[in-house]
């Protein structure tokens, strides 16, 4: 019995089935059948098992004093870590390297116990190999000032695309008093895929 | 959810013939048809469809008083799908027993100035802590906020937002002004 064709499902996404894999006559061997189904078959698989499975994700809190500094990247957040699924904590650097080329959500919290003004919180990374910071921050985001309250805080959530020579870090402006873990994250968790 | 069994490093050999190639219709059909459209079902489904989406709103005629660390009870479900419930009663959104990676997101609005913070309770503890506390009150906006944060669920919590102090809620009564919210909605499995 002649071997199918494989254009029988149209709906499949691009590479796998397009364009004609099999010519009319062509001998059939296990080794074709082999690199032209099984080979698509577990490419896809794999892209449907580590879709959002096996995300990349990173956490982290902090309790206790945080020392502040007015200069980006002079007081890094040594945040203590939770969860850090790819191993990508530079604790010597208080930076989180980027361990895949992806699309990640970044939530970045710190509230502090006393009343305080002025402080606000930035959000950095670079290719500084030494933290990832300096004058070569790439995306320093700075957040609004805390509250001039007890308790008060600052926080930033954003969705970046990054690339493996990026650091994460954090930064607060000035020395602050964390309120609790319960306050103070900075959560890292990829969200998509760059092709 | 998972992707079924991996197939097969080689599955067209022969069983006892390495130079033949097994190859009758129903044997085809079992090993590329079914697995295409398992595989094609499965990404088909990812990622929006089945994930579960919450949002509720307080929409009380009135400020509404709510205790230091009290669950607050919002009556207004926007949106709830996925399989996760949720009870005006209790003010509880239990998660769905699959559990998955959700985005957090809760707002309050005051009818007065109040210094507390909203936090969700009853969180796993992918921070190390069954709580995230969100920003403090701002005295000139009178809210306070959890902003978008990814977490991380098992499957079955049961999810709260309190104020770390003793605040009444602004009154809102209409959809399109949602000033005090809940949210948790899924991303991923």
């Amino acid at each position: 019995m002649p071997l199918r064709p494989t254009f029988g499902n149209p709906d499949l996404p691009y590479p796998f089935l397009e364009n004609d894999q099999w010519h009319k006559g062509e001998p059939i061997n296990d080794v074709k059948l082999h690199q032209r189904i099984d080979g698509p078959l577990e490419d896809l698989g794999q892209v449907a098992r580590s879709h959002s499975h096996n995300w990349v994700s990173f956490r982290a809190n902090k309790t206790g004093s945080i020392t502040g500094s007015a200069t980006l990247g002079a007081a890094l957040i040594p945040w203590t870590v939770i969860e850090d699924t790819h191993n990508g904590w530079q604790p010597l650097d208080n930076s989180w390297h980027v361990p895949l080329n992806a699309r990640y959500l970044i939530s970045c919290q710190v509230a502090q116990s006393g009343v305080i003004a002025g402080v606000n919180l930035w959000l950095a990374g670079g290719t500084d190999p030494n933290g990832g910071q300096g004058n070569d921050a790439i995306f320093p985001l700075r957040s609004p000032n805390f509250e001039p309250i007890a308790g008060g805080g600052a926080g930033i959530s954003t969705i970046l695309d990054l690339f493996t020579f990026y650091d994460i870090c954090a930064q607060v402006t000035a020395t602050v008093t964390a309120l609790s873990a319960d306050s103070c994250w900075l959560a890292v968790q990829q969200v998509g895929w760059l092709t | 959810m998972a992707y079924p069994a991996t197939p097969l490093a080689d599955q067209f050999s022969h069983p006892t013939n390495p130079r033949s190639v097994l190859e009758d219709a129903p044997d085809m059909h079992t090993k590329v048809d079914l697995q295409l459209n398992a595989l094609r079902a499965y990404m088909f489904g990812q990622p929006t469809a089945n994930l579960a989406q919450f949002r509720a709103s307080h929409r009380a005629a009135g400020a509404t008083a709510i205790a230091a660390n009290a669950t607050i009870k919002f009556d207004t479900t926007l949106t709830n799908t996925g399989g996760g419930s949720w009870s005006v009663a209790t003010g509880l959104y239990t998660v769905p027993a699959a559990g998955g990676l959700f985005l957090a997101t809760a707002v309050c609005t005051l009818a007065t100035t109040v210094a507390f913070r909203l936090y969700i309770s009853g969180v796993p503890n992918t921070f190390g802590s069954a709580n995230i506390n969100g920003c403090a009150i701002s005295v000139i906006a009178r809210s306070s906020r959890v902003r978008l944060v990814p977490i991380r669920f098992a499957g079955g919590e049961t999810v709260g937002v309190r104020p770390t102090a003793a605040i009444s809620i602004e009154g809102i009564t209409t959809a399109g002004t949602e000033k005090n919210r809940f949210e948790l909605i899924q991303i991923g499995v």
